[in-house]
């Protein structure tokens, strides 16, 4: 037997443990790493298919629309993402802890919610962020208690923090009655955080670099992110190894939770107003995000820049339609067929490249079941 | 014989292990009771007839809906990130209210505007089972096919409300099958024939094994993308006949309402475990489940219950459920 | 029946195999993890496709391309891995995919009186059929999967480590129903890390090596000794075996060493009233520093949650401590320098979608790090080589994902971690379960080094020569409850297998004439 077909051995195919050899005809070897690594078309380009598609957004809408790639309108574009991208990068965090949370635009509606009510009571901005984030904590807090306490998978616990949570906020505003500010009356140090820009860079557009950058070596760079991988993805291994999994996936929970109320502070900002319900536009988007992001890990684990991928994506194909004057109608179309065609080549081209040991048909088989191991 | 006496030696151990506290088995249908005793004796209007009548009608729409959201969930499996969902059902529902509407708007005829609406259903459900088919998570396809869905309905409606016109519609919404409203004769039907085919025939058994266990289905000779495609189908299907039942009801094509219906479909599906022996979703529990969550928005509302809190008391259902489960798994899995 | 043959070229797991087999054969086919044995029945059974080579079944060519057209042609699998639907009912999985039905219609009471005749008649398994998969043990499991095959009447069956879950007693049953199926001309083949078990049932042995045939043994033309299972010395055949699986005579137990002198006075884990409703009823035990505990007995005798339980993993009443901390979760156990290997490797051992390097720095994070929690590459680099080393595991690259490693070397991964969190007392659950026998010689090597050097053990075991190789003391359960407590000395195969089952005296008659017992047991049924 021959190291190369160590090196072919698929690691996602977790079908045949036994195919991969503990070839004893091996001499023993002195190198244990940095030996080349051959080129792999299954394996490298399904990776590549996310980027591609923001490429050729961008190629497509520049061809179609003078303005669009303008550094004025990419800025826009930029700006206009932040919220998303922190809302997405949240959810990053959940998914990669092994979960998934659908009251996350909850989070960011209640925060959004208490921050314009603060402001609008004349409270100093640091209060109304305080108090919008921790609002945003609340909802983390309970999703946590009832995930880790109760044991209640993450999808129905979390969409029942939804029902309860768009409640609650009708019960707040009296039935839903959006909050306008009075742009006089917001102080500046508040305006800012959704208006502002440092250095011709928008704020918005600074937080999320900035939570991205800390997120990112966060998940992939320290004892906690490797932790929280290890937890979401083998709960009883992690927690035999002696991690404590609950409070994992409690900090997933809250973090989550906390930067989309990030987003509803910056959001009620921008807009001068809290407007029910606005939070869930972001959810659908950001779990789509999440997981064109998670095309480009050959695990398909989500991850910060994969995300950002999938934020960008979104935000151009937005920005691109309406300039060439597509009504809003269309963007749902448009962000269902762009997030199906991603996932759809991934999944495709790690089949048709791969060697064929396996016939395609059979390999469609084994995908249901290999995706749920 | 060692073995004769070894083998029920080792057996005294099992009824410890074996089976959930009986009286959890009982408790879901319990709440259910209990819920409807109260709204009973607090308001003398909730067990009139006609009051009867309205929250079946209600429920139709959830449980037909529910019902196909079941299948989906029995045939691809409860573990709801990887596992089968259709996030689309609410966005078809709507869009198959709509094209119906329109369509009979421009004049055509009743019966084939709702041909033509629940084969654009069909078409939805067949997209989500490809991909499905293809590998993708269900929980992304359908949330895909849920974007699509939603802005379909809006360039189709114009984004405003259509009414809905035409004897047929009308006899949707006020006829009656042997006595029972029409949305509920189509309830119970559908009911009757779904839930036949999961539990008594080999298609059903099959699904259930597919669901349970790919590989098991793979192994014992069974091709599992076939049941999981169609039940893509399924569930598409049905939700384009609730969508239509509630286009009737309302008299109109209310676009965005799909979103809405959404989570009540949802909850009703993953409800009816509570009421089921296996713990495992199953039509006959979709069904109490959507009569649960239909008597008690009814109940509420003759209460005189602000509509906000009737999510709120929603959502609280869910989780009581829900930690039922928890805790009846805990006493079965080991 | 004429052969089964098969060749390979280009994927290098199997090159140029050939396996041919007689009606009323019963064939063993052993070969060391990543010998190629899987693959070649995956093959078999269309899971996988050859790239070359044809296979004869009757002497008719024949192609398989999904597990459908295998079960067509009636060959019948029992893979390692249960494939059971969890919750379908017992009669509802007995038939499933073939005949649950007339014309897609299911009558529920005919299916369960024809489930539990049918499981009486084939495997002499009592339950109702009414009952959840999943509330089952493994070992009915098993012999469920088994019901299923023979019941499908195959032209040829293959059994894959199908004694693993198994019971003495049980595989007693098994062993009867193999011999049912010759009888009845059906041929069989037998795969098997328990090489004793081989020479019980089976004439001849084909030995795959690195995906080639290595050669047949015939086990019958060695003399049997009487009682074959007690001794962990190979006689000639299977020291015949085991050459040609490794290419070499290989040490299996570590090297030898002299007799252990625990420090009585130095507890390292300690147990009192332990409890675990369903399984396990008021246990003391004591482990000392420098020696391993040994713990033995049935499906259902309560060892299968015995580490659980003691390292913090389930819910149980009475009290752990370990190096005198008390132990209430599965963290204060790590805490403490406890290390647990568990029996489901891929599913709680190895990360599998983890590289080498992760998996073996997961416990020592802590150290691994800087105090902000951000770890250190190179020392963690450092600490996976090392260990890669030390344990020779391969692909010898800390980069390589966990996940598509064999058996043994995952096990070693496992191993390797604890090893680099420098933990001084061990847990091991089935610790060399799918393991070849090289990495078996490894991975018992670090075990006696670690006890040598002071670290206690328990080891949770239903491999007995591994047991009476390794233990300095046993335990043998019965039924939740410890009945018996071996020293080294008096500890042997046979005596074991006697407590365990809870009938000293019949027992080993029954595994050594495991057919007798059996047809007793459908006799009285039938």
């Amino acid at each position: 037997m021959t190291t190369d077909t160590q090196h072919t051995t698929n690691p996602r195919d977790d079908n045949s443990p036994d195919t991969s050899p503990g070839s004893r005809t091996t001499p023993p070897t002195s190198r244990i790493s940095g030996e080349p690594r051959r080129f792999r078309a299954d394996v490298v380009l399904p990776r590549l298919i996310a980027p591609v598609v923001l490429a050729g957004i961008l190629l497509a809408f520049s061809a179609l629309s003078p303005v669009f790639f303008s550094s004025d309108n990419l800025l826009g574009v930029l700006n206009q993402a932040a919220i998303l991208a922190l809302v997405a990068i949240g959810m990053t965090v959940v998914v990669r802890a092994g979960g998934i949370d659908l009251s996350i635009g909850v989070a960011l509606d209640l925060a959004a919610l208490a921050a314009a009510a603060a402001i609008a009571g004349g409270y100093r901005p640091w209060v109304a962020l305080t108090i919008g984030l921790a609002f945003g904590l609340t909802v983390g807090l309970v999703n946590a208690a009832l995930i880790v306490l109760l044991r209640i998978p993450s999808f129905m616990a979390t969409l029942s923090v939804w029902f309860i949570g768009t409640s609650v906020q009708q019960l707040l505003t009296g039935g839903g009655a959006p909050i306008y500010l009075q742009k006089s009356q917001v102080p500046d140090g508040f305006a800012l955080w959704g208006n502002g820009a440092v250095l011709g860079i928008p704020i918005p557009l600074v937080f999320a670099v900035l939570v991205a950058a800390v997120v990112y070596l966060g998940l992939d760079r320290t004892r906690w992110g490797r932790e929280l991988t290890a937890t979401g993805e083998q709960r009883t291994a992690s927690r035999i190894s002696g991690k404590r999994v609950s409070w994992l996936a409690v900090s997933a929970y809250l973090l989550g939770a906390a930067l989309a109320a990030l987003g509803g502070v910056v959001l009620a900002s921008r807009t001068y107003a809290f407007i029910p319900a606005s939070g869930q536009l972001y959810v659908m988007d950001a779990i789509g995000a999440v997981f064109i992001g998670a095309t480009l890990s050959r695990f398909g684990r989500a991850s910060v820049p994969g995300t950002l991928v999938g934020v960008l994506i979104f935000a151009l194909l937005a920005n691109g339609m309406n300039l060439i004057g597509l009504s809003f109608f269309w963007q749902g179309l448009a962000r269902g067929v762009a997030l199906l065609v991603v996932l759809l080549l991934a999944i495709l081209l790690t089949r048709t490249t791969r060697v064929p040991v396996i016939p395609p048909a059979l390999r469609r088989l084994l995908a249901p079941s290999t995706a749920r191991s | 014989m060692s073995t004769t006496t070894a083998v029920p030696e080792a057996r005294i151990l099992k009824p410890l292990r074996r089976g959930a506290p009986r009286w959890l088995a009982w408790a879901g249908y319990g709440a259910v009771v209990l819920v409807v005793l109260i709204f009973a004796v607090s308001s003398s209007a909730f067990l009139t007839p006609g009051n009867i009548s309205a929250t079946l009608n209600q429920a139709a729409v959830f449980a037909v809906a529910g019902f196909g959201l079941a299948v989906v969930i029995i045939t691809g499996g409860d573990d709801v990130v990887n596992g089968g969902i259709d996030l689309s059902v609410g966005a078809v529902a709507g869009l198959a209210g709509t094209v119906a509407a329109v369509a009979a708007g421009t004049g055509m005829q009743p019966p084939s505007a709702i041909a033509l609406a629940l084969l654009m259903s069909v078409a939805a459900g067949i997209i989500n089972g490809s991909a499905v088919a293809i590998g993708l998570r269900p929980l992304l396809a359908t949330l895909a096919m849920m974007g699509i869905a939603g802005s379909l309905n809006l360039v189709i409606s114009g984004n405003v409300k259509v009414p809905l016109t035409g004897t047929t519609f009308e006899w949707l919404r006020d006829g009656r099958v042997a006595g029972l409203p029409v949305a509920v004769a189509v309830m119970l039907l559908a009911f009757a024939v779904v839930g036949l085919a999961m539990t008594r025939t080999t298609w059903g058994i099959r699904s259930y094994a597919v669901g349970q266990n790919p590989t098991a289905a793979r192994v014992a000779g069974l091709n599992p993308v076939r049941y999981v495609f169609v039940s893509y189908i399924i569930s598409a299907a049905l939700a384009g006949v609730a969508g239509i039942l509630l286009a009737s009801r309302l008299s109109s094509a209310v676009p965005g309402l799909g979103d809405q219906i959404l989570l009540d479909i949802v909850l009703v599906a993953f409800m009816s475990v509570v009421f089921s022996r296996r713990l495992v979703v199953s039509l006959g529990g979709t069904l109490v489940a959507a009569l649960f969550v239909a008597a008690l928005t009814n109940g509420f509302t003759l209460l005189g219950v602000a509509s906000q809190w009737v999510g709120a008391a929603k959502g609280v259902l869910i989780l009581v459920v829900l930690a039922v489960v928890a805790v009846r798994g805990r006493g079965t899995a080991r | 029946m004429r052969g089964i043959n098969k060749s390979f070229g280009a994927a290098h797991v199997l090159r140029d195999v050939s396996f041919s087999i007689h009606a009323g054969e019963v064939r063993g086919l052993v070969g060391e993890n990543g010998a190629g044995k899987s693959t070649l029945i995956k093959i078999l059974t269309g899971l996988y496709s050859a790239d070359a080579g044809t296979i004869e079944l009757e002497g008719e060519p024949v192609t398989i391309s999904s597990p459908a057209d295998a079960e067509r042609l009636g060959i019948q699998v029992i893979h390692q891995d249960r494939h059971l639907a969890g919750r379908l009912t017992v009669a509802e999985q007995l038939y499933l995919g073939r005949s649950e039905s007339r014309r897609g219609w299911v009558s529920r009471k005919a299916l369960n009186r024809r489930a539990a005749e049918d499981l009486r008649r084939t495997v002499g398994l009592e339950v109702p059929p009414q009952l959840l998969v999943d509330e089952l043990t493994v070992a009915e499991q098993q012999l469920l999967q088994i019901a299923r095959a023979v019941l499908a009447k195959p032209r040829l069956l293959v059994l894959d480590e199908p004694t693993a879950p198994l019971a003495a007693a049980e595989v007693a049953q098994l062993f009867g129903t193999i011999q049912q199926l010759q009888e009845a001309d059906v041929p069989i083949i037998y795969i098997s890390h328990y090489l004793q078990e081989l020479r019980q049932i089976s004439g001849r042995v084909t030995v795959l090596r690195n995906g080639s045939n290595a050669g047949d043994v015939d086990l019958a033309s060695t003399p049997d000794s009487p009682d074959s299972s007690d001794s962990s010395d190979s006689t000639d055949g299977l020291g015949k075996v085991i050459e040609l699986m490794v290419g070499a005579a290989v040490e299996e137990f570590g090297p030898p060493r002299a007799t252990r002198h625990p420090d009585r006075r130095s507890p390292a884990l300690e147990v009192t009233g332990l409890a675990v409703p369903g399984a396990l009823a008021d246990l003391d035990l004591t482990v000392h520093s420098g020696e391993i505990l040994g713990v033995t007995g049935l499906v259902g005798s309560g060892v299968d949650v015995l580490a659980d339980a003691v390292t913090g993993n389930i819910a149980h009443a009475g009290h752990v401590r370990l190096h005198g901390q008390a132990i209430r979760s599965a963290h204060a156990f790590v805490r403490a320098s406890g290390a647990y290997v568990p029996a489901d490797r891929r599913k709680n051992g190895a990360l599998v979608r983890n590289t080498v390097r992760e998996n073996i720095s997961l416990v020592t994070l802590r150290t691994l790090s800087s105090r902000l929690g951000v770890i250190h590459r190179r020392k963690e680099q450092h600490v996976a080589e090392t260990f890669i080393r030390e344990l020779d595991i391969r692909p010898a690259r800390a980069d390589a994902v966990a996940g598509s490693l064999s058996g043994g070397n995952q096990q070693k991964t496992v191993l390797a971690r604890w090893l680099a969190a420098g933990s001084r007392f061990l847990v091991l659950d089935q610790p060399t379960s799918g393991v070849d026998v090289g990495s078996r010689a490894q991975i018992y090597t670090q075990i006696s080094k670690l006890v040598d050097a002071g670290a206690g053990a328990l080891l949770v075991t239903v491999d007995l020569e591994e047991l009476v190789g390794l233990a300095d003391r046993i335990l043998v359960f019965h039924r939740g409850r410890v009945i018996a407590e071996l020293s080294r000395g008096e500890a042997s195969t046979d005596r074991i297998l006697a407590l365990a089952s809870g009938t000293q005296q019949q027992a080993p008659d029954s595994i050594s004439e495991p057919t007798s017992s059996l047809r007793t047991i459908t006799r009285e049924h039938v």
